[in-house]
């Protein structure tokens, strides 16, 4: 059955067909919630509660992006959490504590790709886990925009769905995340690959 | 710091763009050419570049346990904003009442004070008018049985068409307070007073009438030491012109009869009901429950889900 068929069966109440729907986007959802609320824990509530607010809301879906769709619904569950612990911190350092454990899920063999040298598995995670904290510097609203257009690799377009503004605060956000991001992630010196640190030299 | 810092947002916004391939074909003509010449606008361009492929390096994670919905947490889930609203709703309707029962006995607290003003004033005057005292001439006999009626609160007669101007303007009182209610009920006519004693409750004071006084003469056999100074009883008096309602002087009907009086006389129970805070405190209670029984399934719901 197609994606539209599946919306369709959904929003007749099929919970069947919205839960195909859920394994289908599940991986997106999570990896968005993820990036913006840096820490397993919150993500994951972030993830179910979208997924509950999209099973409520699917009957007012009226076509277009389904993923733009639901991505807006993750990044809204991503400001209410993090509303939510900004009001109870407590509860951010559980996530902390998950954070440290799940703090292995952050290697991955791509990175390796970018550094000239061999670099371990604990290098590599170090660096993603450094990244990850220079998002986490950023403003909720301008690192939802790097997560989906850079991390996610989406479209302006469909950015701009995801957060409910026009391509042109997509733009200009995500220009504005760039340049934090790059006096960031310059801080993170030596995990940062080779390239990434010849500052100065002709590039492009 | 980087060659990004020294950029203009705009200059920041184009090249930003430029590297994502959503600059508009003009725009990113120009800016190619510039890009040619300026060697710190090509490193700037490389940063962005670069920036954006550590982010996009990030390891995709595995979600930790699928997010599916069971058929019981679906249930909730569509249960709930329903509980929502509902409380939501029901605790406007509390604040509501709440607000409107406060407002009203605010309300209620100027014309009662300003009755009682009139009556410190005009009791050491002569308390009628001559106006008044004509009218109340011709039935002087009427006023015996005004005795009762006033122990039993209600005020003695008010000559209200002397003072049908006063009443036109007169606010109406929402009918909270026992007074307002006495004052509603009071005769403008002496010959009506027994007829409304004799149920306690009038609500149409009429002119009088061969019936009402024959009434009247009933009641009056009944009556214990009625005091001519009670006639004239200038607090009655003036409350009855402050409040009661000008029906009389404006569409003199026949005297009620019993049988009238006594289907009005449940309207009134009604109307002192709602007048003495009773059924706002009820439908405070009932509402402030419901929001309270509402809230308390709504965050259970919430755990739930």
């Amino acid at each position: 059955m197609d994606e539209a068929a599946l919306i369709t069966q959904a929003q007749r109440g099929d919970l069947d067909s919205f839960n195909r729907l859920v394994l289908d986007y599940q991986g997106l959802a999570y990896n968005v919630a993820y990036r913006i609320m840096g820490e397993p824990a919150p993500a994951e509530d972030a993830t179910q509660e979208a997924f509950l607010s999209a099973y409520r809301a699917i009957r007012r879906f009226r076509g277009g992006s389904f993923r733009g769709w639901l991505l807006r619904i993750v990044t809204h569950a991503c400001y209410d959490e993090l509303r939510r612990r900004k009001r109870r911190p407590s509860i951010s350092l559980e996530g902390f504590e998950a954070d440290s454990e799940g703090g292995e899920s952050e290697s991955n063999p791509a990175l390796a790709s970018l550094g000239d040298g061999p670099e371990t598995a604990a290098e590599r995670s170090a660096l993603a886990r450094g990244i990850q904290e220079c998002l986490e510097r950023l403003p909720a609203e301008f690192r939802a925009v790097a997560v989906l257009a850079d991390v996610q690799e989406l479209e302006y377009q469909e950015v701009a769905a995801a957060i409910g503004r026009p391509v042109g605060t997509v733009k200009s956000r995500l220009a504005r995340a760039r340049a934090r991001l790059r006096d960031c992630l310059q801080g993170l010196g030596e995990l940062l690959p080779a390239s990434y640190r010849l500052e100065g030299e002709t590039i492009g | 710091m980087s060659s990004l810092s020294n950029l203009s947002p705009r200059e920041l916004e184009w090249l930003s763009a430029y590297a994502d391939g959503e600059l508009p074909p003009q725009e990113a003509e120009g800016l190619r050419a510039r890009l040619e010449q300026e060697p710190g606008l090509r490193l700037a361009l490389a940063e962005i570049r670069q920036t954006s492929g550590l982010l996009r390096s990030l390891p995709t994670l595995k979600p930790p346990r699928p997010f599916t919905l069971s058929a019981e947490r679906a249930a909730v889930a569509r249960r709930y904003p329903r509980l929502q609203l509902a409380t939501a709703l029901a605790g406007l309707a509390f604040f509501l009442v709440v607000g409107v029962d406060v407002f009203a006995r605010a309300g209620m607290a100027a014309p009662r004070l300003l009755a009682v003003d009139q009556q410190v004033a005009a009791a050491p005057a002569e308390p009628a008018m001559d106006q008044v005292q004509e009218k109340e001439q011709p039935l002087p006999e009427e006023g015996l049985q005004l005795a009762p009626l006033e122990a039993a609160g209600t005020p003695a007669p008010a000559p209200a068409e002397a003072r049908a101007a006063d009443l036109a303007v007169t606010p109406s009182p929402d009918g909270e307070s026992a007074a307002a209610e006495q004052l509603a009920a009071a005769p403008p006519q002496t010959a009506t007073a027994p007829s409304y004693a004799d149920t306690g409750q009038g609500t149409q004071p009429a002119q009088p009438t061969r019936e009402a006084e024959a009434l009247a003469l009933e009641l009056q056999a009944e009556a214990t030491a009625p005091g001519d100074d009670q006639v004239e009883a200038p607090a009655g008096a003036q409350e009855g012109d402050q409040l009661a309602a000008p029906e009389p002087a404006q569409e003199p009907i026949g005297a009620p009869s019993a049988g009238q009086l006594s289907e009005a006389a449940p309207f009134r129970t009604l109307n002192r009901i709602a007048g003495s805070g009773l059924a706002f405190l009820l439908a405070e209670i009932g509402l402030g429950g419901a929001a309270l029984v509402l809230a308390g399934l709504t965050l259970r719901s919430r755990r739930r889900r």
